[in-house]
């Protein structure tokens, strides 16, 4: 792993617990569609091998809650929706994006 | 169908596996939302190509555990591992430790050998030995010292370098230890737990060639060290044995000439004796008076301090041969030399007969004993028949009187014990009364010469259940 796929691994973490719990401060979701959703956005979308661990420590964390669901398909699924906890953690999160985000564009307008 | 089933199953059952024995308690309920995954992503047509690819985008069990159980302790949960023990850590620091400064000693000792090798043949009597090897192996030890602490500054840095990048060193790896990301940190952690954080298990394999590689450095080294010190001092070693034996050869010289009661010795040998404050005369006298029959050496001491050199050589004059042991007395013969002097050029300047103060007491004969044992066993209103009948029964009685008697001896007030040793040289058991012989050791200074002095005890021996027991006890000296 040569040094760039060193620092987008460790960028890459933050982000995907930021798009997961954003995603699920619109709506309830089960994993497979969060997948999906995190696949429709694109290169930066993560995988099954990581949205479940994800999930399962933001699930520790009390940021989701999750329920069984036993659909008529005959295919249960586990459905994670964000907390209070999540939804503040998410503001602070998205406030320090947003912080992030300016100083690189300020940045990057020196140039 | 069956066989893309089977393939989901055997997955998951592999996945649970993986999570149970890194300790995620419900393994069950991701396997199952796994399971619900696949199915989806499968369409529910459960098609061997659907399936597999479902599977493969989950990777491979053991390393989707690994995510799960390290993602647990990615944001510093309670109950991750923790830091392993400062000793525990030391420990490994000193595995590195041997593995780097292990070879250069394994050089160094060697080099010093070949050193004292080489000094052997330059080394003068002025200076000596290790007077010809200060310099040399100073500079060796200089060299070496500075070395270890480059080293050690080194070591140390490195180590922070390889915990920084998440890399065990050797040493740690053979104390068993690793290093883990705990909640964003770096942590030096058991390698037991390695499992428990999603890191795959400890290869000891390297670890144990440099747990090996230590040990054998640290054989070596000592192996090294004792022929080391021999070649060190074998030049002073047979000098001093030298000289020693010249000490001793004088001493028997004065004693084969004051035993042989030759009259013209005594003229011969009186220079010797010229520093000592005694005369040869006095000294033969001596072993005239007391009935000395023989002498027998009795240790020595010897002696090098700055450019003077002493030999202390303790004989024993034996004396009343017919006594139920035989018994002795001590004669403390001081030599001084300048240093580096040819070997036999002692000067006697002290000589001390018997320096407990006590002649040799010949101790009671056999037939002394006997009557004393005698007149006891009359006090006691006891009779002499009264003896033990077989002899397998007074081996028994002998036995237990000597260990009562010693546990007597050892713990009685009536025997000094300042600065002496009493121990027990003999038995000899008179059916129910026992003689014991015994002798108090006064420890020289230094602890390579002692004399000592018999004492005969008689102790009265009661049967009790099988067991000798000591009840009283007469000195009989």
């Amino acid at each position: 792993m040569d040094g760039f796929s060193t620092w987008m691994a460790q960028f890459r973490k933050g982000l995907v617990e930021l798009l997961i719990l954003q995603l699920l401060a619109e709506r309830e979701l089960y994993g497979y569609l969060v997948v999906q959703e995190l696949k429709d956005l694109g290169d930066m979308a993560a995988g099954e091998a990581t949205v479940y661990p994800v999930l399962r420590r933001l699930e520790s964390s009390g940021y989701v809650g999750s329920r069984w669901v036993h659909e008529d398909s005959g295919n249960p699924r586990k459905y994670y929706a964000i907390t209070d906890e999540g939804r503040a953690f998410l503001a602070r999160a998205l406030a320090e994006w947003d912080k992030t985000e300016s100083v690189v564009r300020a940045l990057r307008g020196r140039v | 169908m069956n066989g893309d089933a089977g393939a989901l199953e055997r997955y998951l059952a592999e996945l649970r596996g993986e999570l149970r024995a890194r300790g995620v308690d419900d393994a069950g309920d991701l396997a199952e939302e796994i399971r619900s995954h696949v199915r989806e992503a499968a369409g529910g047509s459960g098609d061997e190509d659907a399936v597999a690819n479902a599977l493969a985008a989950f990777g491979p069990p053991a390393d989707l555990a690994a995510t799960v159980a390290s993602e647990r302790f990615a944001g510093g949960l309670e109950g991750g591992p923790r830091q392993a023990g400062i000793w525990h850590r030391g420990l490994a620091g000193l595995m590195d430790a041997l593995l780097v400064a292990g070879p250069p000693v394994v050089f160094a000792i060697p080099a010093i050998t070949w050193l004292a090798w080489v000094a052997r043949s330059v080394a003068t009597p002025e200076v000596g030995l290790s007077g010809a090897l200060t310099t040399p192996t100073s500079l060796i030890g200089l060299s070496f010292t500075l070395a270890m602490a480059i080293w050690a500054f080194v070591s140390a840095r490195g180590n922070s370098r390889a915990v920084r990048a998440g890399r065990p060193t050797t040493g740690m790896r053979a104390a068993g230890l690793t290093v883990a990301d705990v909640g964003g940190k770096r942590l030096v952690v058991p390698a037991s737990t390695a499992l428990a954080v999603g890191l795959p298990p400890v290869r000891r394999r390297g670890a144990a060639i440099a747990g090996v590689t230590a040990a054998a450095v640290i054989v070596l080294a000592a192996l090294a060290w004792a022929p080391m010190m021999s070649i060190i001092s074998a030049r002073s070693m047979t000098e001093n044995q030298a000289v020693i034996d010249a000490g001793v050869g004088i001493v028997r010289g004065l004693y084969d000439a004051a035993l042989s009661r030759d009259p013209d010795e005594v003229a011969s040998l009186e220079p010797v004796f010229s520093k000592s404050g005694t005369t040869f005369k006095e000294f033969a006298a001596g072993l005239t008076t007391d009935d000395i029959r023989g002498y027998k050496s009795g240790g020595t001491e010897f002696r090098s301090v700055g450019a003077t050199e002493s030999l202390v050589v303790s004989m024993q004059e034996w004396a009343a041969p017919d006594s139920v042991s035989p018994s002795y007395r001590h004669v403390l013969f001081t030599f001084v030399r300048p240093a580096g002097s040819p070997a036999s050029d002692w000067t006697l300047v002290k000589v001390v007969r018997d320096p407990l103060g006590r002649p040799p007491g010949g101790g009671p004969s056999a037939e002394e004993a006997r009557g004393l044992i005698t007149e006891l066993v009359n006090q006691a209103g006891l009779s002499t028949d009264d003896r033990v009948a077989s002899g397998a029964e007074m081996m028994t009685d002998s036995f237990a009187a000597t260990d009562a008697a010693k546990g007597l001896l050892r713990g009685s007030t009536e025997v000094p014990t300042q600065g002496r040793v009493p121990s027990i040289d003999s038995i000899e058991l008179d059916g129910r009364f026992a003689m014991v012989r015994t002798t108090e050791w006064w420890s020289h200074v230094g602890g390579d010469l002692s004399v000592g002095q018999e004492r005969h005890y008689v102790y009265r021996v009661l049967r009790s259940r099988g067991k000798a027991l000591v009840d009283g006890r007469e000195l009989v000296e």
